[in-house]
């Protein structure tokens, strides 16, 4: 019998007649009710419209209004689809840090729902890891969160730092990063049809690092590009 | 340094720091093993004895098709392709020149007999349950086993499944063996690990052992988790040495255990009565049926609600025993509106102030808690009564409704007290636990320990 990848309870597939009759396939569960229940949905009306950050107004959020005021040129556009409490704070623990490649699965519906709608004219790219975290993890957590989804992309980036890692450091020194990436593929980029770029995280905590990709296109790509940002969690 | 490896089994990215680089420029002897083992074409983790989770070659740091395991990961990743360093345990422990037991206190008949059972089954590397009844005195009776361990060189593990009964275990035994080194390992301890000949440790830390132990004590040997049963019981059989002494200690073994008692399978040593000599409290079953929704409507006209009331009239402090943490709150919300003077609290395992309600009950703030199957086990008060509602569910096990039981009558002042489960159709369970209690009783009784 399975159990729930994050609390252990045994996890039941109620079947009914009808389903059975159906003749559909049964999705594999990983998640029980229970702790699905604990992540919540962010809704766009009740979030910064530049951030995602889950708020009552829809006014931009004084983070978002420091970002405004450092580039004035950019246009700040991030969605997310969970807010980053408790059990997501779990999840990403469980999944990126002890390295539990099966939680990947639990969110491939919602992503694939969400993200489907952008693969026709959005090219889409993850962020990536520097080259001592993908030989300590073995994996890119966010590509594979996309494979799951079956979310096609294109690794534009890559990450030439060589220091700890953002969820090492606290606020101030996050803020204060430097560029840490650079364009790779830059033929495949040029050469697509495609003038419309969505970048994808896991988690938008700061906006440093995700911002740090957006200015990085913005400047590399001559032409009118629009660019969108996503994360799993704000 | 290379102590620190002695009867261990570690990744490398579990060694310390030093021991790492040490590995690398000198290496001494050091036994490094593959990850898993093989069997039916199927791979193991060789710490817990789980089935890896498959990954594909783009998802693995070795860069090849790998696996890796879920059941320990939180004691960090064990890959198909890691390796494991162990060196093998050399009892590197100095003879003690002066006595090593500190306790001044004595113990009961049938506490001095298992004390001696203690000791005759460490010397003949034996396996034995120690089934005592809550309130027997357990803890005491390990002092004389555990003293002729130290003076023999041997390696002695005291492990639970329960950290709570870690936690409130070591300071005895380190009062009782003041000169003697013990590490204490649990999941988010400060201290880092030492070599030491005592170790009390959580059982999920037993993984991190491999025949280590000459004697192994596993106590609340039936609270291990049911997901991972198995696993645990594997690492504790590769925590100890193959030839070593294992003893369980329980107040509830579990049936099969208990059937392994009954076949003649399974050495053991049964301590029927209390250290005060009074009987377990027998409890009484009765029907309040439909209780989900009576209670809820109108309890004073219920069997149970009318026992509520009347406890509180009589201002008796009791325990509510619940199979359901929603309910609960419900119920409580009714109890505040029927009885509002009365002083009371619910706690359950997800309620972060748990601890100070506790206390508070203990320091008579309260007069009466209710509470989720989480007070079962290790928490005492004097005088009280307890009432079970609900209690053919499925959540309360034959082991847990005798522990349950056995929060009352714990103090010799107040020994005795009442015990009521209010059901709504009996459970095999109930029968079964209540059989218990009899017979242990019955025991003692033929045993001339109670009157």
């Amino acid at each position: 019998m399975n159990t729930c990848v994050l609390c252990n309870q045994s996890l039941r597939n109620n079947l009914s007649l009808s389903f059975i009759f159906s003749r559909q396939k049964i999705k594999e569960k990983f998640l029980c009710e229970k702790c699905r229940n604990k992540f919540e949905k962010i809704v766009s009306t009740n979030s910064c419209p530049g951030c995602f950050r889950p708020q009552s107004s829809h006014d931009y959020c004084k983070d978002c209004k420091k970002w405004q005021e450092q580039y004035p040129k950019t246009h700040l556009n991030h969605e997310a689809l969970y807010a980053y409490n408790e059990i997501a704070k779990e999840y990403m623990d469980q999944y990126k840090f002890q390295g539990d490649l099966l939680l990947a699965n639990i969110f491939s519906e919602d992503l694939h729902e969400c993200l489907n709608k952008y693969q026709k004219e959005y090219l889409i790219t993850p962020i990536p890891l520097n080259t001592h975290s993908k030989q300590k993890r073995g994996f890119n957590q966010v590509e594979l969160l996309l494979e799951k989804a079956e979310i096609p992309y294109i690794p534009f980036l890559e990450n030439v730092r060589h220091e700890a890692s953002q969820s090492s450091k606290n606020r101030p020194e996050r803020l204060k990063t430097p560029q840490p990436f650079q364009l790779i593929n830059q033929k495949t980029l040029q050469k697509s049809s495609k003038n419309k770029l969505l970048i994808v995280d896991d988690v938008y905590t700061t906006g440093r690092t995700i911002l740090h990709a957006r200015l990085l296109f913005e400047t590399a790509l001559s032409d009118p590009y629009e660019i969108k940002t996503f994360s799993l969690f704000r | 340094m290379e102590e620190l490896l002695y009867g261990r089994e570690l990744l490398d990215s579990e060694l310390p720091q030093n021991v790492q680089e040490a590995i690398k420029e000198k290496p001494f002897k050091v036994e490094i093993t593959d990850s898993f083992t093989k069997q039916a074409g199927k791979y193991y983790c060789k710490r817990c004895q789980t089935i890896f989770t498959p990954v594909s070659k783009e998802h693995c740091i070795c860069g090849e098709a790998c696996g890796y395991c879920r059941n320990c990961l939180k004691l960090g990743k064990v890959r198909r392709c890691s390796h494991f360093y162990h060196l093998k345990e050399p009892n590197d422990f100095p003879i003690p020149k002066k006595e090593v037991l500190h306790w001044k206190g004595t113990l009961s008949e049938q506490q001095e007999k298992a004390s001696k059972d203690i000791v005759e089954t460490i010397k003949k590397n034996q396996t034995r349950l120690l089934w005592a009844v809550t309130g027997a005195g357990k803890t005491e009776m390990l002092y004389e086993g555990i003293a002729y361990g130290l003076k023999n060189k041997k390696r002695i593990g005291i492990a639970s499944p329960r950290i709570d009964v870690c936690l409130e275990l070591a300071p005895r035994i380190k009062e009782a063996f003041s000169h003697t080194k013990i590490a204490v390992l649990y999941g988010g301890m400060e201290e880092k690990y030492g070599y030491t000949q005592l170790v009390i440790a959580t059982t999920h830390q037993l993984y991190r052992f491999k025949e280590a132990f000459d004697v192994l004590i596993i106590d609340e040997v039936d609270a291990f988790p049911f997901h991972s049963n198995q696993s645990l019981f594997f690492a504790a059989n590769k925590a100890k040495k193959k030839i070593s002494s294992l003893i369980y200690l329980s107040a509830t073994p579990t049936l099969v255990m208990q059937k392994q008692v009954k076949n003649k399978k399974l050495l053991s040593t049964i301590l029927p009565a209390r250290y005060h000599g009074h009987p377990l409290p027998v409890p009484k079953l009765k029907a309040c049926w439909n209780w989900h929704e009576k209670l809820l409507k109108s309890p004073l006209r219920t069997p149970c609600g009318k026992k509520i009331q009347q406890l509180i009239k009589e201002e008796r402090r009791f325990l509510i025993f619940i199979p359901n943490i929603e309910w609960m709150l419900k119920l409580e919300k009714k109890m505040r509106l029927v009885f509002p003077k009365c002083s009371f609290a619910s706690v359950s395992a997800e309620d972060p102030e748990r601890k100070a309600k506790v206390s508070a009950m203990r320091n008579k703030e309260f007069q009466f808690l209710m509470s989720s199957t989480i007070l079962e086990r290790g928490i005492t008060f004097p005088n009280i009564d307890v009432l079970v509602i609900g209690a053919e569910d499925g959540i309360f096990t034959e082991s847990a409704l005798v522990q349950i039981a056995g929060r009352c009558g714990r103090a010799a002042d107040y020994p005795t007290g009442e015990v009521i489960f209010y059901h709504d159709g009996k459970s095999i369970a109930m029968k079964r636990a209540v059989k218990q209690i009899k017979q242990m009783n019955k025991l003692a009784r033929t045993r001339g320990l109670i009157q």
